[in-house]
């Protein structure tokens, strides 16, 4: 080869070279420009074509029921919205939407001509008929998603749960009052999308731990249908202006129902007036009537003041006090303090009382929580009020003992009769059972809380023997009685307040029950308050069939075994209480049980089980919470082979 | 160049290549599988809410206003009595 050739062939390589090395210099020139030199300007418009974010509409937690049933949810809908001045063709726009819609055409057009720049069309359509419309592909028309509030039970505790607004804000009840754990976030999709603005990638849509809330409340929805039926039904009957109805475990505090009537659908709450939305269990005050004397009693039994069988002068219906003269529905002689409770002594009432004081009885009537709230977590809690010792004159003072001149809310009526129902302690109420998060796991979890003790259980238990003379036939309760069971409580009759005159009207009345069953172990406290009946004012009457319908409606869905059989209704209390006379006020023994044989602890709570190993010299191997189920031995095996029991408890569900 | 050179020049050609291909089809992989993620993440979404709308659905069907209308109406059902109620252990 030439020499020629050779360096026309190096020259050639190096031209080459020289060629690719330009070419890469160039193209990491521009590489650095663009990834570091304008960097700061670029970046942002790139980030704006890859990367998109859907915006997903904020949920609402769910509401559930004791037994996990939904009384509220949320689910996403389409709402339509246009933009009026961006639509050319206005009727040919109506005309198809109205199409879609089912509305009337001159409805829509008439909206469309608005000369705003944004209106929104319709609301919280079925995400079907909005995809339809998106399909019309009008100009000027969209549809966002947005979730919407259902309540599926309709009535069922809708005073309880309250509502949501429009924009999903909660307006009243647990609603508002829970608004924040409920309030989920607004979710953000970011996800980033290809030319083609194909989405790849796309980052979980839940930021994690701030996601919304659901809440387990105590109410069972059953029971709250049951209570706000049998309500209804009697308000409808007596022409009543209102009525409330409390379902709660007196061992606990939870609040199984909460009726009141008139009811409202919280999924239309707009049609319906404010008043109706009002949860009258806890906002409003009236006086308890003779209600109250079940409080007076056990005052009295826990002080000593006076016994059972103490008896007392009624005066034969009427009783001098300065210059008012009292009077009793009936015309009473001598009789027995239980005989007072039973047959609601007005008169009666006032002399126990004076043995106790009023001083001590408002003290008293302050422990059981009156006058003060119970602490409930719901909007709108009154305290109600009693009457200082300094306000009251000595007519005001005598009033005091037969529930005059002292108001009460139901719920504060109702814990009251609990604590004579579950041996004495006040609880508190509560009706969010737990909060939980969107898989599940418990948050928060509401425990039973004893407020303070009060009686001790001894006085509860005469007290409670006492007043299941009310539910007997010569009692004012009869219509109370629950077959089966033993049901004791105290009934209201109490005049309220005109407004125009301030005084005492002979028309408008309020008819209250209050009680408990079984008068052993006591699984609910039920109250029953009519309003203003219009055909005869009696709670013995008006009220006591609520109790009676709602207490036997819930022990048969609770499964409590009854514990007298082949009775008729209305006998059977007083029966049980000619055969126990009050001096004997020992427990009776469980049936069925030989001497020498091991018992049936079954359907007992753990302390009974305890109480009743313990006298028998057995050690109790106890095994959950809640009521015994099964034993091990089983029952009826002889005591001497037998030195401790296993025995399972289960939670009432 | 010695037949060992060879080798080795051919051995590093064929893993310089091969590496650079599995780069490229390890990427191309990962965009496929972004894609097919993000469309289960909406079909995931899509899913959930028709959950919730069933939830509702099945809610209102199990009402008491509504069980209680079918088993009255439709199938004669009442409530049992007292004596009718026998509890088992």
């Amino acid at each position: 080869m030439k020499i020629k050739e050779k360096k026309w062939i190096r020259f050639r390589i190096y031209a080459v070279a020289a060629f690719f090395l330009l070419g890469l210099g160039t193209v990491w020139a521009r590489a650095y420009q663009l990834q570091v030199l304008e960097r700061e300007y670029l970046k942002p418009i790139a980030d704006d074509h890859i990367n998109r974010t859907t915006t997903l509409p904020s949920k609402r937690g769910t509401i559930y029921d004791r037994g996990g049933h939904e009384l509220a949810l949320s689910v996403e809908t389409g709402s339509l919205y246009a933009h009026p001045n961006r639509i050319e063709d206005k009727a040919d726009t109506a005309m198809r939407l109205s199409l879609v819609l089912g509305e009337r055409q001159d409805k829509v057009l008439n909206l469309l001509k608005s000369p705003r720049s944004f209106i929104w069309i319709v609301r919280r359509i079925p995400q079907e008929q909005a995809k339809q419309v998106k399909t019309l592909g009008l100009n000027g028309v969209g549809v966002v998603t947005e979730t919407r509030r259902y309540y599926p039970g309709r009535e069922i505790a809708s005073h309880l749960m309250g509502f949501v607004g429009l924009d999903n804000q909660g307006l009243e009840g647990l609603e508002a009052r829970h608004d924040r754990l409920l309030k989920g976030p607004e979710y953000r999709l970011t996800h980033m999308s290809d030319a083609l603005s194909r989405p790849f990638a796309i980052s979980s849509p839940i930021p994690s731990g701030r996601g919304m809330h659901n809440l387990i409340l105590t109410i069972d929805k059953d029971i709250q249908y049951k209570a706000q039926q049998v309500l209804k039904s009697v308000v409808y009957k007596t022409r009543a202006r209102a009525g409330h109805c409390l379902v709660v475990v007196p061992e606990t505090g939870e609040i199984l129902a909460m009726a009141v009537v008139p009811e409202f659908n919280p999924n239309i709450f707009s049609k319906y007036k404010p008043h109706q939305w009002r949860n009258r269990t806890i906002t409003d005050c009236f006086e308890p009537g003779s209600t109250i004397k079940a409080f007076l009693l056990a005052a009295c039994l826990e002080e000593s003041v006076a016994a059972p069988q103490t008896n007392f002068d009624c005066e034969q219906g009427e009783y001098k006090i300065g210059a008012h003269v009292v009077h009793d529905a009936h015309e009473f002689g001598v009789m027995s303090v239980s005989d007072i409770i039973a047959r609601s002594s007005n008169i009666g009432a006032i002399k126990i009382g004076q043995e106790l004081g009023y001083e001590k009885f408002c003290e008293y009537l302050r422990n059981f929580g009156f006058g003060s709230k119970t602490g409930v977590e719901l909007l709108g809690e009154r305290k109600g009020f009693i009457r200082s010792v300094k306000d009251a004159k000595p007519l005001d003072q005598c009033a005091l003992f037969f529930g005059q001149g002292l108001t009460t809310t139901s719920l504060q009526l109702t814990m009251a009769m609990a604590v004579i129902a579950n041996g004495g302690k006040l609880m508190r109420p509560y009706v969010v059972k737990a909060v939980v998060d969107d898989s599940g796991d418990v948050i928060e979890e509401t425990h039973p809380k004893i407020v303070r003790r009060i009686l001790s259980n001894e006085t509860a238990r005469k007290a409670a023997r006492i007043l299941e003379n009310v539910v007997s036939d010569k009692g004012t309760g009869a219509q109370a009685a629950i077959n089966g069971f033993r049901v004791a409580g105290k009934t209201g009759t109490a005049q309220k307040v005109d407004p125009t005159t301030k005084k005492y009207s002979g028309k408008k009345y309020v008819a209250t029950f209050v009680g408990f069953v079984p008068v052993r172990q006591p699984r609910f406290v039920i109250l029953a308050v009519v309003d203003e009946p219009q055909t005869t004012p009696y709670g013995g009457v008006v009220a006591a069939p609520v109790f009676s319908e709602v207490g036997e409606w819930s022990l048969n869905y609770f499964r409590v075994n009854p514990q007298l059989r082949v009775v008729t209704k209305g006998m059977d209390a007083q029966a049980d209480a000619e055969k126990r006379p009050y001096a004997d006020l020992e427990e009776e023994k469980p049936s069925k049980v030989m001497a020498g044989f091991l018992p049936d602890f079954r359907g007992l709570g753990m302390r009974e089980v305890l109480r009743k190993g313990r006298s028998l010299g057995l050690k109790v191997l106890p095994e959950g919470t809640g009521l015994a189920i099964k034993q091990m031995p089983g029952p009826g095996a002889p005591l001497q082979s037998v030195s401790k029991v296993e025995v399972m408890f289960r939670p009432p569900t | 160049m010695t037949t060992r050179q060879i080798f080795l020049t051919i051995f590093m050609l064929f893993f310089f290549m091969g590496s650079g291909i599995g780069y490229v089809w390890s990427n191309f992989e990962k965009t496929q599988i972004g894609y097919d993620l993000s469309q289960l993440k909406k079909e995931e979404i899509r899913l959930t809410e028709i959950n919730r709308k069933l939830r509702l659905e099945l809610a209102v069907l199990k009402s008491p206003q509504n069980l209680e209308a079918i088993a009255v109406q439709e199938l004669g059902l009442r409530q049992p009595s007292y004596e009718q109620i026998v509890i088992l252990p």
